[in-house]
């Protein structure tokens, strides 16, 4: 080596940019240069030909003598990496702030210099692609936490572009979707998506997103299959830091399952269980919107249904053939009503619908309608058959009508005048009964009952039993109202309902049966014409022994003839207080009074009980006459009626006599009595004294 | 030593034996030195005849040493047993020498070899 | 082929060499990750450069992680270390005691592998210099990833037309996972002469 070689090598030694170090076999340092000699802060004089495992102190020294070792006597060149031998030498970079010793790479050569063999150590400060390989591991590994939390995400995630086209979806997608990566990578996740409204869906979501807000809904998409699904969606954009849209994320979750049963859960909820149909609260939900939401031309109406004769197969059959009866109505106006109306059941015998964009004239026709096909049902249990009515109260719902609230009490109120007038009819609520129907509170009517029971404002009204048959008396039905202050009459449909619940019926009939004994008294010579007066008892009465001892003490204290007077009931309520019934019955007619059964035939089963009930009549219920001129099945019953009732030697009387040719048919039956507004309407009591003298 | 020892090599490596063989004969020209060139004949060796020294290798083809050590110290109760084998890790050597047996690295010298001839004298 | 090449006694002397290497090896490696490392044992093979490559790619037709370093002194040639399948990561990971599922090796990573792959090469290059006695220069190791056949290139590595290849194949493995790993060494023709001919010296002390 000539001297100018020897120098430059020496100052390429000396400037190069990583530590150079040479040791012999025994591990005593030959040379080091500049750069190992300053991060090391050592002089070269004070190394020279020491160990270096007595001038520095190394964690696992046998690494380092192994590779010197090689090195110095095979010839094998080893490394020794940072993060086996982290910080192998104590060295200090110039640069580093917080004065840790630098990570470092050492690679251990064989070198040979005048026929020996030594060992160079060449080490180089790898602290910043140390940091920088740490840094980059860590956020590798932040990054693939995340990458993996999406990849198994339990929603399905779509990334798009900015324009929505598909760039990433992970398994769950496919899996929900049934599109494969590949085939999603690149399409329009909106068309792909469109769902059933694809214009509303874009205009809405887009103006949304590209405003750069997120949208959240449920949307009902098809898969690849063609088969739909419900997703609950969340798409959301993605903002660079100048707030430019650059991706948006779209998550899916199917909730296909969960939307059934909600839907099932919300089914029972808002369904009578027993019908099927909308139960009381979604019906009032319903109208509660309909009524919030119309329109100043819109026009619809509320119309409450009840079934008459409810109460007597429920009575008689029980409750399971109650609740078969109700099943079949129900199918029945579901299948009347099939044009979106709302049609619920709102308990017992309750139902209501809403017949929309109808007038009252319209919607009387449609409930006419109903009436007629409700009469031509036949319910039918075990042995028994039963024919129906049914009494429904309509009112107007229009942009006047101040609350929903407001219309179930308007439809109630006419659904008790319509049952008040006689069943089976529709009654309109109307304006006139405004102030009355405004009052028309329980209690408020129970306080009127009370005043009118003190005051004497209750009036006896009369209606004509009329022989049909040669050779009979004429007799009469006492009928009630109540007078009120300006001189106007109410009928007895709004005030007796109440009086029913406030235990004020046996009272009134209290009233009544003195009042008309009292009239009879007064004018015993005046009634020789007629055969007897008959009065109405409730249900109640009949269980009511002191209402019992005071009918017979009036009577014997009266000069009436007990054959003169009679009482009628109820089948109904015959058959539901049975015991009572024949107790009150037997007594009386011991006396000498008449009993007859009211509405005979809404129970058809009661035939059976006639054996029972010791009556002198019957009287056949008026819903089989009004229409026995058409309806053969109608004409049939009243037949039979009549038939059974004179076998058991019993008299028959047919309510609901309207004209001549109803009155014609049924004297041709045999039928005994006629009643109804074909043979004369209900008069004020002392009008009959007038009138039988015409009669007669 | 006055009378003839007999050896046993066990080792899966020819060259291995043949040193060991070669070290030991020239030596004690007089000494029986038997080969077995994986475990189980070592294990066979050891039933129909004595030895005084066993060599033994650890990594061989079907039985490690040490799996086979105990069989040979219960039926050559009075044997020594050096270990000679490359695997020279701490944790084997300990479990070697827990047992009694004299543990060498390889490869195999003629100082290795003789001390451990030598060492009940 | 192969049998021609090397006879039976010196596969087995070269065999028991590289044994012992690996046995010091895996001392070292045991050294530094607290742990036993369990040894198979070694066979060898002597192939010609055309049927090491087919073998190879058999064994591993996915691009692999392959430590390279070279010799040069009485023999000259490349000595390769190969992994099987995730063996190298899987012996990175379990020495330095990372417990993140990565799939690639950084950096750091990187030099882990060569340091570990560089113990177990010069444990082998230093016993049969050892024991031959012979002059062995090794540089430092590379990492190369990549198909068999672009690794072990006769052009890249100037080693002559027929190379003979030595196949080490023995495994180690950790307490807890298994490392395939299989060290094969490209010699030129006549260094492989050259070995033959130390082999012979060495077995004739014994025979």
């Amino acid at each position: 080596m000539n001297n100018c070689t020897a120098v430059l090598s020496e100052v390429v030694f000396n400037n190069t940019h990583c530590g150079l170090l040479v040791v012999d076999a025994d591990f005593n340092v030959i040379s080091a240069n500049q750069w190992f000699l300053s991060a090391a802060s050592l002089e070269i004089e004070k190394i020279e030909r020491q160990s270096i495992f007595e001038l520095f102190s190394f964690a696992k020294p046998q690494g380092l003598k192994r590779c010197i070792h090689d090195a110095c006597r095979f010839g094998l060149s080893s490394i020794m990496s940072n993060s086996l031998h982290p910080k192998l030498f104590p060295l200090y970079s110039r640069f580093a702030k917080n004065g840790d010793v630098m990570d470092q790479l050492c690679t251990i050569k064989s070198i040979k210099h005048e026929g020996t063999r030594l060992c160079l150590l060449q080490i180089q400060d790898v602290t910043d692609s140390s940091t920088r390989e740490r840094f980059l591991s860590a956020t590798t590994e932040t990054l693939t936490m995340f990458s993996l939390a999406v990849q198994h995400s339990p929603s399905s995630v779509v990334i798009t572009d900015a324009k929505g086209v598909i760039e990433y979806v992970n398994p769950k997608f496919t899996e929900i979707s049934g599109y494969l990566s590949s085939e999603a990578k690149g399409q329009s996740y909106f068309k792909l998506f469109s769902g059933n409204d694809e214009g509303v869906f874009q205009r809405n979501v887009w103006q949304l997103l590209e405003c750069g807000q997120e949208w959240v809904g449920e949307r009902c998409l098809k898969r690849q299959s063609g088969d739909k699904y419900w997703a609950k969606e969340h798409i959301y954009p993605i903002l660079s830091n100048e707030c430019i849209v650059t991706h948006f994320v779209a998550m899916q979750d199917d909730i296909t399952q969960f939307k059934n049963i909600t839907r099932k859960v919300s089914y029972q909820a808002t369904h009578d269980d027993l019908t099927g149909l909308l139960n009381r609260q979604a019906f009032e939900n319903i109208l509660r919107d309909t009524v919030d939401r119309i329109g100043d031309n819109e026009q619809h109406v509320l119309c409450f249904l009840d079934i008459d004769q409810f109460k007597i197969v429920n009575d008689t059959c029980g409750h399971v053939a109650g609740d078969e009866l109700l099943r079949q109505l129900a199918v029945m106006f579901s299948g009347l009503f099939v044009n979106g109306e709302t049609l619920a059941r709102l308990g017992g015998d309750e139902f209501a619908v809403v017949l929309y964009g109808h007038s009252l004239a319209t919607a009387k026709v449609i409930c006419e309608n109903l009436i007629e096909r409700v009469a031509d049902f036949r319910f039918r249990w075990e042995e028994n058959v039963f024919g129906q009515g049914i009494s429904v109260g309509m009112t107007e719902v229009t942009s006047h009508t101040t609350s929903s609230i407001e219309a179930i009490k308007q439809a109630d109120s006419a659904c008790y005048a319509a049952k008040d007038a006689g069943r089976n009819r529709v009654h309109i609520y109307q304006d006139a009964e405004d102030i009355l129907v405004q009052r028309q509170g329980d209690t408020y009517w129970a306080t009127r009952i009370n005043e009118a029971l003190e005051n004497n404002r209750l009036v006896l009204y009369a209606q004509p039993i009329v022989p049909l048959q040669s050779d009979r008396k004429s007799s009469y039905e006492i009928l009630v109202r109540m007078l009120v202050s300006d001189g106007g009459i109410i009928p007895p449909g709004l005030f007796l309902p109440a009086g029913e619940r406030f235990n004020l019926s046996h009272r009134i009939d209290k009233w009544v049966i003195d009042a008309t004994i009292d009239w009879m008294n007064k004018n015993t010579n005046e009634i020789g014409h007629i055969d007897h007066i008959s009065i109405n008892l409730s249900g109640i009465s009949l269980g009511n022994e002191a209402l019992l001892s005071h009918i017979i003490s009036v009577i014997e204290s009266s000069s009436i003839e007990p054959g003169k007077l009679a009482f009628e009931i109820t089948e109904t309520a015959a058959i539901a207080n049975l015991t009572h019934a024949n107790h009150f019955i037997s007594t009386l007619r011991e006396y000498g009074c008449k009993f007859a059964l009211d509405d005979f035939g809404s129970g058809l089963s009661s035939f059976a009980y006639l054996k029972h009930l010791k009556v002198d009549m019957l009287k056949i219920d008026g819903m089989f006459v009004k229409d026995m001129l058409n309806d053969p099945i109608d004409e049939a019953m009243v037949r039979s009626i009549n038939d059974v009732g004179h076998v058991i030697g019993m008299e028959t009387i047919a309510e609901f006599v309207e004209d001549d040719a109803i009155c014609q048919r049924l004297k041709e039956i045999g039928v005994d009595y006629g009643q109804g507004y074909g043979l004369g309407k209900p008069v004020p009591i002392d009008q009959i004294l007038v009138d039988s003298v015409a009669i007669a | 030593m006055s009378s003839a020892m007999s050896v046993l090599v066990v080792d899966d490596s020819r060259l291995t034996r043949m040193i060991i063989t070669k070290i030991i004969s020239e030596h004690f020209t007089d000494w029986n030195i038997s080969h077995a060139e994986n475990a189980a004949t070592a294990l066979q060796l050891v039933k129909s005849k004595k030895f005084d020294f066993i060599s033994l290798d650890h990594n061989m083809p079907d039985q490690t040493g040490f799996e086979i050590l105990g069989e040979l110290i219960e039926s050559q109760p009075d044997a020594k047993i050096g270990v000679f084998t490359a695997n020279v890790q701490k944790a084997l050597r300990k479990r070697f020498e827990e047992q009694g047996a004299k543990f060498y690295g390889k490869p195999v010298t003629e100082d290795m070899i003789l001390e451990f001839i030598q060492q009940e004298a | 082929m192969s049998e021609s090449i090397m006879s039976d006694d010196y596969c087995d002397t070269l065999c028991e060499l590289f044994n012992i290497g690996m046995g010091r090896a895996a001392a070292s490696l045991s050294e530094m990750i607290d742990e036993e490392v369990l040894l198979s044992v070694p066979s060898l093979e002597a192939v010609s450069y055309r049927d090491a490559m087919e073998k190879l790619h058999e064994q591993s037709p996915d691009p692999i992680d392959v430590v390279e370093q070279y010799f040069d002194g009485d023999f000259s040639g490349s000595a390769f270390l190969f992994f099987g399948d995730q063996s190298s990561l899987e012996l990175v990971r379990r020495i330095l005691g990372e417990s993140y599922a990565s799939t690639q090796l950084g950096e750091l990573e990187q030099e882990a592998l060569k340091e570990v792959s560089n113990i177990i090469l010069n444990a082998c290059f230093g016993c049969i210099a050892e024991v031959l006695d012979c002059e062995i220069e090794s540089g430092v190791p590379v990492l190369l990833r990549g198909n068999v056949g672009d690794i072990l290139d006769i052009e890249r590595m100037h080693i002559g037309k027929e190379p003979l290849v030595l196949t080490l194949s023995m495994s180690f493995s950790l307490p807890d996972n298994l490392i395939q790993g299989q060290v094969s060494l490209l010699m030129t023709s006549e260094s492989i002469r050259k070995l033959i001919r130390e082999l012979e010296q060495y077995t004739m002390l014994y025979t």
